[in-house]
């Protein structure tokens, strides 16, 4: 959720664009398939690594409370829609040990990861998913997939 | 695993049907309507598309429940990636080519390919329920589409410079209000290009400068910066839509808008109809701020002698009026009208001044065509008041029987000169015809229609000449 002097304040009320979640929940079922691969004994796949580096750069920024939006940079997740979602999942979860697990997986020796690890970040980018797809079928958010 | 399994055969199955009903509906409506090859490349796109998905779902399995899971989440996600495309399809299979305006809009995308970095765009149409003009963010459908072939195996590619336009369903037979569809090409146009980046960082910096220090909290300096950014593209795509099509843009938004509410008995701004309509929307600039804009970019434009009527001496029209009337509000009548979003909306001018730049990076060696114009208004002015399509304008240069010769007129000096007589000319018009009522709706509705045709179809000439002159079948080949 976002913080309650947000929604309280007009001026700071987001405004979602529907796809934008609809393209993060794609992003993380990319991640889900790949660790499904990953775990059945694939290499991990460069879309593997492309989501776990997008993540672990984001929500390091988010803990360090940078500002993720006016950066726009291929590394983190760039859309408003997706820096807010990242920001409502990760602050449910350790965030530090979410990106420790991340950076394992990340790592040279990845092949040597935790089955811990893995279902770790499963449950993240679950989460992400989720989160992501029920902002996407918001109905008042409908209207705004054109502009 | 049997119950997991056959659950899950239930829940593809609704998805099976889905999809399926999205692609009959197209194979339907395709069987007996005509569609341009931009909108037809859609529809092979979206049923190639539902080829590969069903294909990919009809080979699930289930192994055990953490299997399940994860199935479970694909499906929902496929889902909704279907519901996306959903919401596009109907409304484009409604616009056939018997129902979508297509000689205007046709025309406004041919000056469109003009722009340098806009050349081989096509856009097809949809029709929207609500009077509104819309652009699908095709630059976001356009990831989520290559999001999809990383799930979907050898999906097909979404088609290469394809742009979706809505337009109201009601709009069909119009010619002025679909001017409207330039500032929808501005949008196709904006995220194309960095200025979004740009913006974000002169915006970030902006905020930054701001006295209070809650709102350069990440969080709120994020939604800040997200909603200027909005507002700035706006701005940014009504700028263009003017630079692209010239004031009858503009005019077709103060129509639609209604904006001459602001003018009171004498033609003069009305305060308290201005006051009640300064303030901002979420996603939007007021409408005042926005012709505002609108008004200082063409005063800046050779336009602008001709919307005054300098030259000729003559009153401009009322809609020129009030183009003149809204450059002097000040930012602090903008400000204090505005008490959620005043602080923002100073920052929009260092802003504005950087979106003008870039338009002019954009149209650099593109021609404003106010020259041609100029010299054709008059005529195409004098074939209209005659009742005759202004297809081919025939000039004269000197007295001999052959000292002449046929310029052609742009969609842009059509377009122009056609509005140009609508706001300034019609009594005239409807006064020369024997018979007519000035006062009479009916009889005014009849002549802008006749009005209206007569430049669309003078659009549709000039179409086929190109189509004569070239194997191109037009911007939207119809």
């Amino acid at each position: 959720m976002l913080p309650c002097r947000m929604t309280e304040n007009p001026d700071m009320a987001p405004i979602g664009e529907r796809a934008y979640y609809l393209s993060l929940a794609l992003d993380a079922r990319r991640a889900l398939n790949a660790i499904r691969g990953f775990s059945r004994g694939s290499e991990p796949s460069d879309e593997l690594k492309d989501s776990l580096r997008s993540a672990t750069e984001s929500l390091r920024a988010i803990a360090a409370h940078e500002s993720l939006y006016a950066k726009l940079s291929p590394e983190h997740y760039v859309q408003f829609e997706e820096i807010q979602t990242l920001r409502e999942v990760s602050s449910s979860i350790d965030c530090v040990a979410l990106l420790r697990t991340l950076e394992s997986l990340l790592s040279e020796d990845s092949s040597a990861a935790a089955a811990a690890d893995l279902t770790s970040a499963r449950k993240f980018f679950r989460a992400l998913e989720s989160r992501a797809l029920h902002h996407y079928y918001d109905p008042g958010s409908h209207e705004t997939v054109m502009a | 695993m049997p119950a997991l399994r056959e659950d899950l055969r239930h829940d593809l199955a609704a998805l099976y049907a889905f999809i399926d009903s999205i692609t009959s509906e197209i194979g339907s409506k395709r069987s007996f309507a005509a569609y341009g090859p931009a909108a037809d490349s859609f529809f092979e796109f979206v049923s190639g598309l539902a080829d590969r998905c069903k294909d990919y779902i009809s080979g699930w399995s289930v192994a055990d429940p953490e299997e399940f899971e994860d199935r479970r989440g694909e499906l929902s996600t496929l889902r909704a990636a279907w519901q996306e495309l959903h919401v596009l399809v109907k409304p484009t299979l409604d616009a056939d080519t018997l129902q979508a305006p297509l000689a205007v809009v046709d025309g406004l995308v041919r000056r469109f390919q003009e722009v340098p970095a806009c050349a081989g765009t096509t856009f097809a149409i949809f029709h929207t329920s609500d009077f509104n003009y819309a652009e699908v963010r095709t630059t976001s459908l356009r990831p989520i589409i290559e999001k999809f072939a990383n799930i979907i195996p050898s999906p097909p590619s979404f088609p290469p410079n394809l742009g979706l336009i809505g337009m109201p369903y009601s709009q069909g037979r119009t010619a002025f209000a679909n001017c409207l569809v330039a500032h929808e090409m501005g949008h196709y146009l904006y995220t194309r290009l960095p200025l979004q980046k740009e913006l974000k960082s002169r915006i970030d910096s902006a905020v930054q400068a701001f006295p209070n220090s809650e709102e350069k909290k990440s969080e709120y300096r994020d939604v800040i910066v997200q909603k200027l950014t909005i507002w700035a593209e706006e701005l940014f795509c009504d700028l263009f839509a003017v630079r692209l099509a010239g004031p009858c843009y503009t005019y077709a938004y103060i129509e639609a808008f209604d904006l001459c509410v602001i003018l009171d008995w004498d033609g003069k701004l009305s305060d308290d109809r201005l006051l009640g309509r300064l303030e901002f929307y979420d996603k939007y600039p007021s409408h005042i701020y926005r012709l505002q804009q609108q008004a200082i970019f063409l005063r800046e434009s050779p336009w602008w002698d001709h919307i005054s009527n300098a030259r000729q001496g003559k009153s401009p029209s009322r809609s020129a009026s009030l183009l003149a009337q809204v450059i002097p509000i000040t930012p602090e009548l903008h400000v204090k009208s505005n008490p959620r979003h005043g602080r923002l909306i100073s920052v929009l001018d260092p802003v504005l001044s950087h979106v003008r730049e870039t338009l002019g990076k954009v149209f650099n060696g593109v021609d404003d065509e106010f020259a041609s114009f100029s010299q054709l208004n008059i005529h195409i002015h004098n074939y209209l008041a005659a009742g005759i399509v202004p297809s081919t304008i025939n000039m004269r240069l000197g007295v001999g029987k052959d000292d002449t010769y046929i310029a052609p007129a742009s969609p842009v000096v059509l377009l122009n000169s056609g509005m140009d007589f609508y706001l300034n000319h019609m009594p005239d018009l409807i006064t020369s015809i024997p018979g007519e009522d000035l006062s009479s709706f009916e009889r005014r509705l009849h002549w802008l229609r006749r009005l209206e045709e007569w430049i669309a179809k003078a659009l549709e000439d000039q179409s086929l000449e190109g189509e004569a002159g070239s194997v191109d079948s037009g911007a939207l080949g119809n």
